[in-house]
């Protein structure tokens, strides 16, 4: 009896200790109790400083891949062309993801159904490896078609950013094209253009 | 003599001409509110404020994929409104397909701007606006 009344004592204490290490939150949720983090609108304006932001990143591809989408080379072809993105070369100031901005292009593209895309130069290793695995079971000849492209994407990205004791303006440029590899020649560019400006508070700490 | 009486005519005129201004505005204004109270049961949803009002709006088909023009007019005579957009694109079934990222525009007092959105799905045939004017 005497132990019974041990191992229920035990358990109870055991219980009441575990409940304490559980997390607060309703159905569906862990948090930590006082925690400041919530999520928010991914695709909310941000403007939290005035540099290339969240927005600029996903104005940029939405408008690029809507114009991209016009282009008759794409819009009139008779079957959706193949485009391997090439880099798009970052010249401003400061440090910009410019594979994210072509990358969500190319999420864009796909998802119309216009256009092929063919593995860029980023993982072309792992996907070469996956073509060596398959060798054994396919013709190399019909899997190595795949690597052909009809057009390639590349763009600079350039930056000017002004600043004096009040007001910080900071201007983007992001130039994209689309080129036939075989003829060099350009057969589509567009721009994007970005101000962001700041104004410093009149009061400071 | 003639001067002044030609002078003061030209006051008048100009009096009156101003009159007929304020009301014309007035009455584009009164006309945009009411087109934005049909267009807001299903195609303009507004978050907050109605001070950035849809003057124009097109849907035209270009090589199979949706377009959307829509003209924003600043409702206010004289302050810049800030406001931002955002279009939801909808399939034939009525199924939630895309949104846009939410656009940050300005459009100074009594003025009027025009965006241009493009569906990047074939499958979308239709739209909502979405505007907030609230910062």
């Amino acid at each position: 009896m005497g132990s019974m009344s041990k191992i229920i004592g035990s358990a109870a204490v055991a219980a009441l200790l575990f409940s304490g290490c559980a997390t607060t939150g309703g159905a569906g949720r862990v948090d930590g109790g006082d925690s400041n983090v919530a999520y928010g609108d991914a695709k909310a304006v941000e403007t939290v400083t005035a540099d290339f932001g969240s927005t600029d990143l996903q104005a940029t591809a939405e408008m690029m891949a809507q114009s991209l989408l016009e282009v008759r080379y794409i819009a009139k072809a008779q079957q959706p062309p193949k485009v391997r993105l090439m880099e798009v070369k970052n010249q401003s100031y400061e440090h910009i993801d410019t594979r994210a901005i072509t990358e969500k292009i190319r999420s864009k593209l796909l998802k119309s159904g216009s256009v092929r895309f063919v593995a860029d130069s980023a993982n072309l290793g792992q996907v070469n490896e996956a073509r060596d695995f398959l060798e054994t079971s396919t013709k190399k000849k019909n899997v190595k078609a795949m690597t052909d492209f009809d057009y390639v994407i590349t763009g600079t990205v350039r930056s000017i950013k002004k600043a004096n004791a009040n007001v910080q303006d900071n201007y983007y440029s992001i130039m994209l094209q689309l080129v036939d590899p075989q003829s060099s020649e350009i057969l589509w560019e567009d721009e994007k253009e970005i101000r962001k400006v700041s104004k410093k508070p009149s009061l400071g700490w | 003599m003639l001067n002044i009486k030609s002078l003061a005519l030209s006051a008048i005129a100009l009096l009156m001409l101003g009159g007929c201004a304020n009301q014309n505005s007035q009455m584009q204004r009164d006309a945009v509110m009411e087109r934005n109270k049909a267009l807001s049961v299903d195609k303009v949803n507004y978050v907050d404020d109605m001070d950035v009002l849809v003057s124009d709006i097109k849907l035209f088909k270009e090589n199979g994929f949706l377009k959307v023009m829509a003209e924003f007019i600043n409702a206010d005579n004289g302050e810049k409104r800030d406001f931002v957009y955002q279009i939801e694109w909808y399939d034939q079934y009525g199924q939630l397909k895309e949104t846009t990222s939410w656009r940050p525009k300005t459009v100074i007092g009594n003025q009027k701007i025009k965006v241009v959105e493009a569906a990047t799905m074939p499958s979308i045939v239709d739209y909502k606006l979405i505007i907030s004017t609230k910062k």
